[in-house]
């Protein structure tokens, strides 16, 4: 695709995601102004006089009407403000910048896991397609996928961390352990700090969560790879490849994989959106900071601009994974970019 | 014969020592191919004793109607289905393919056996570019790159790609069908193997298409040296270029036999209705179908597998299953051969 095209192509996704977010916005906005209940009421406490219930109200603009809020709500976000939260009375921005790198890297690590994992059990399936390995990486795939995760958190907690003693099973880092804070992330801060022990530590913290939180995706992840490498591998050209005397790998990886990256691509673009909301469990189970228990609180609390905030912030993050995916495929497939470059052009 | 090279290549041609027998070795033998696959019910014969030779520049042409076991032979060739057990005897050049291993049988295929396939839409892979793939027929062999791409860019000129240096980036989908088969044909000649085998390669192209591939083919076994095994169901191609036909019939060959003898006088009752049933526009009347169906190869008749259709059979064809034997200039598998006056039916 010619750069020019490109770059339109990029300003239209940009404008696209703009949209996006105002929509989710707008709806989160709408959604928790239904929610029966006074914010105001919520915010003073249960223990508050009429009088400072109304003194809450007016500080916090609850007095206005519904469309003024959601008008002054919109004109501060466009100035990087989120809003203030009702409970902690600190900025949500702020709170949700302490907390998103935890989430982020809990999400990050699973993937990881998630897709070392399954996208080659998905090939090795597909390879011994009709043979007892794949059915039993199939009956597998149904297992992980249909096993609750605040159960499997339980029990890895319970063996993996109690009887093998192997990993910590609570928390982000030992007590003690400190790391200078640059990024937020403790990988990567312990990293920078040159600090092997605190990044260990904090692996060590990260590892099982982020196991229990992707075993259930990779049942997705293998049973998309093994069916589209099946139908991938049942083409002509695969037939022509092995004809040319390539290795059986070249033809999985070359003529195999790399056509089936499509649907498996779209997929990961959506566990990402779906991880973030299944971490909401882990980190509570597994008593980390992070987007879980804000979330769980902010809604409990009606606290209107932090679960904004919140689903802004994931919404951001998934709409730019949906970006990258869109992108990945653009590189993949010259036929998207064929049928990218009518619509750039049209 | 061989003419001039289309690009710079050592062929070794084997000198005969001293005293050895002159006489050419066939470049390739077939003798009593089996080919079975596993079913539910058990393994099925597709192919049950097959023969053929095939000399260097020659171009034989292997008939029959959808089932006979064309494809499954030619596959069987080269090993490329590992679900299929393969029998018999396959010499190139005196080696023994169906004793080699997996590695061996790899250097064998594309660089001493081409592979072409009938549907050049699906052959090419359709996110890979056009160059790359056929450059994987040398890559794979591990010819350098820098190499492998002269020599890519070479064939493809040859082969009457226009501006093939600037096309070598294109993707299968800005090709025609014709060009794409040109394509595929390409990748198949570009190591300069001793054998091609072309499944069907132009039953997907417009009849002008048709003919420019094959006589494109023609061309490159007079400059190569190339054998060919051109597997169509087309009568009508195979009489303007195949040498010698072999007709198939449920997995045997019925006659195999110079192409001018056999379309004069077919042998086979089989080979006759063939003939018989083709459209000619220099006779007149109704065409000849053979009556019946083809034999399905789960429920193959014993004895003859042609004898319910067969209006020569006999009490014997029911039993007995005629081995070839050489009738004038053909061998012919049949019991009641249609026999020339004079000849006598040995």
């Amino acid at each position: 695709m010619a750069p020019s095209l490109l770059a339109r192509y990029l300003a239209r996704r940009l404008a696209l995601l703009v949209t996006t977010l105002w929509g989710v916005v707008t709806i989160v906005f709408l959604l928790i102004k239904a929610i029966p209940g006074d914010e105001a009421q919520a915010a003073a406490g249960v223990t508050a006089t009429p009088e400072q219930v109304e003194v809450v109200r007016q500080r916090l603009g609850l007095d206005e009407s519904v469309l003024q809020q959601y008008v002054n709500y919109l004109g501060r976000l466009l100035h990087g403000d989120l809003g203030t939260s009702i409970f902690t009375f600190q900025p949500v921005l702020g709170d949700l910048q302490q907390l998103i790198p935890y989430t982020v890297e809990l999400v990050g690590l699973a993937m990881v896991i998630n897709l070392t994992c399954g996208v080659p059990l998905g090939v090795w399936a597909a390879a011994r397609h009709r043979t007892r390995t794949d059915n039993s990486v199939r009956l597998a795939a149904i297992f992980c996928g249909a096993l609750p995760t605040f159960w499997l958190a339980m029990i890895a907690q319970t063996l993996i961390g109690r009887k093998l003693g192997l990993v910590p099973i609570s928390g982000v880092s030992t007590l003690g352990v400190e790391t200078p804070r640059r990024t937020g992330f403790l990988t990567i801060d312990s990293l920078l700090a040159g600090d092997l022990t605190a990044f260990s530590d904090a692996l060590a913290h990260l590892v099982l969560p982020a196991a229990v939180l992707a075993i259930p995706f990779m049942s997705f992840v293998i049973r998309v790879v093994r069916g589209s490498m099946i139908t991938a591998l049942e083409a002509d050209h695969v037939t022509a490849a092995r004809a040319k005397g390539a290795r059986e790998r070249t033809v999985l990886l070359q003529h195999g994989l790399r056509n089936a990256i499509a649907p498996v691509s779209t997929l990961v673009g959506l566990q990402v959106g779906w991880m973030m909301g299944g971490a909401v469990m882990v980190e509570t189970v597994f008593s980390r900071p992070g987007f879980g228990s804000y979330l769980t609180q902010a809604v409990a609390q009606q606290d209107t601009f932090a679960v904004i905030g919140m689903v802004l912030v994931v919404g951001v993050i998934v709409t730019f994974v949906g970006l990258a995916v869109d992108l990945v495929q653009l590189a993949a497939d010259p036929r998207v970019r064929l049928l990218e470059t009518r619509r750039a052009s049209a | 014969m061989k003419g001039p090279d289309i690009v710079s290549l050592n062929v070794e041609v084997p000198v005969p020592a001293p005293g050895e027998d002159l006489t050419p070795r066939p470049l390739l033998e077939v003798s009593g191919l089996t080919v079975s696959y596993p079913s539910a019910t058990g393994p099925v014969e597709i192919v049950s004793g097959f023969d053929l030779t095939v000399a260097r520049g020659e171009r034989v042409a292997l008939v029959g109607e959808s089932g006979s076991g064309k494809s499954v032979t030619a596959r069987a060739l080269l090993r490329l289905d590992h679900r299929a057990s393969v029998s018999g005897q396959v010499r190139l050049d005196g080696t023994d393919l169906l004793a080699l291993d997996d590695r061996e049988m790899r250097a064998q295929r594309g660089r001493r056996i081409g592979l072409m396939l009938q549907d050049p839409m699906t052959t090419l892979n359709p996110v890979r570019s056009i160059g790359s793939q056929v450059m994987e027929s040398l890559r794979v062999h591990g010819v350098g790159k820098t190499e492998a791409r002269k020599r890519a860019v070479e064939t493809l000129d040859r082969l009457g790609i226009p501006d093939a240096e600037r096309r070598m980036r294109a993707y299968p989908h800005e090709f025609s069908g014709g060009m794409r088969q040109r394509v595929c044909l390409a990748m198949a000649i570009v190591a300069h193997p001793d054998l091609l085998i072309a499944d069907e390669p132009t039953t997907a192209l417009d009849v002008r298409v048709q003919e420019q591939v094959l006589s494109l083919i023609d061309s490159l076994v007079t400059e190569l040296g190339m054998g060919v095994v051109l597997i169509t169901h087309d009568l009508g191609l195979v009489a303007g270029f195949a040498d010698r036909v072999a007709v198939m019939y449920a997995g045997r060959g019925v006659e195999c036999g110079p192409v001018g003898e056999l379309y004069r006088s077919p042998r086979h009752p089989y080979t006759s209705g063939l003939l018989a049933s083709v459209p000619r526009v220099d006779r007149d009347g109704a065409l000849a179908p053979i009556a019946g169906s083809p034999a399905q190869p789960t429920s193959r008749p014993g004895g003859c597998a042609f004898h319910p259709r067969c209006a020569r059979a006999e009490a014997d064809c029911t039993e007995d299953r005629p081995d070839p034997r050489r009738i004038g200039t053909a061998d012919v598998a049949c019991h009641h051969p249609l026999v020339l006056a004079g000849e006598g039916n040995r």
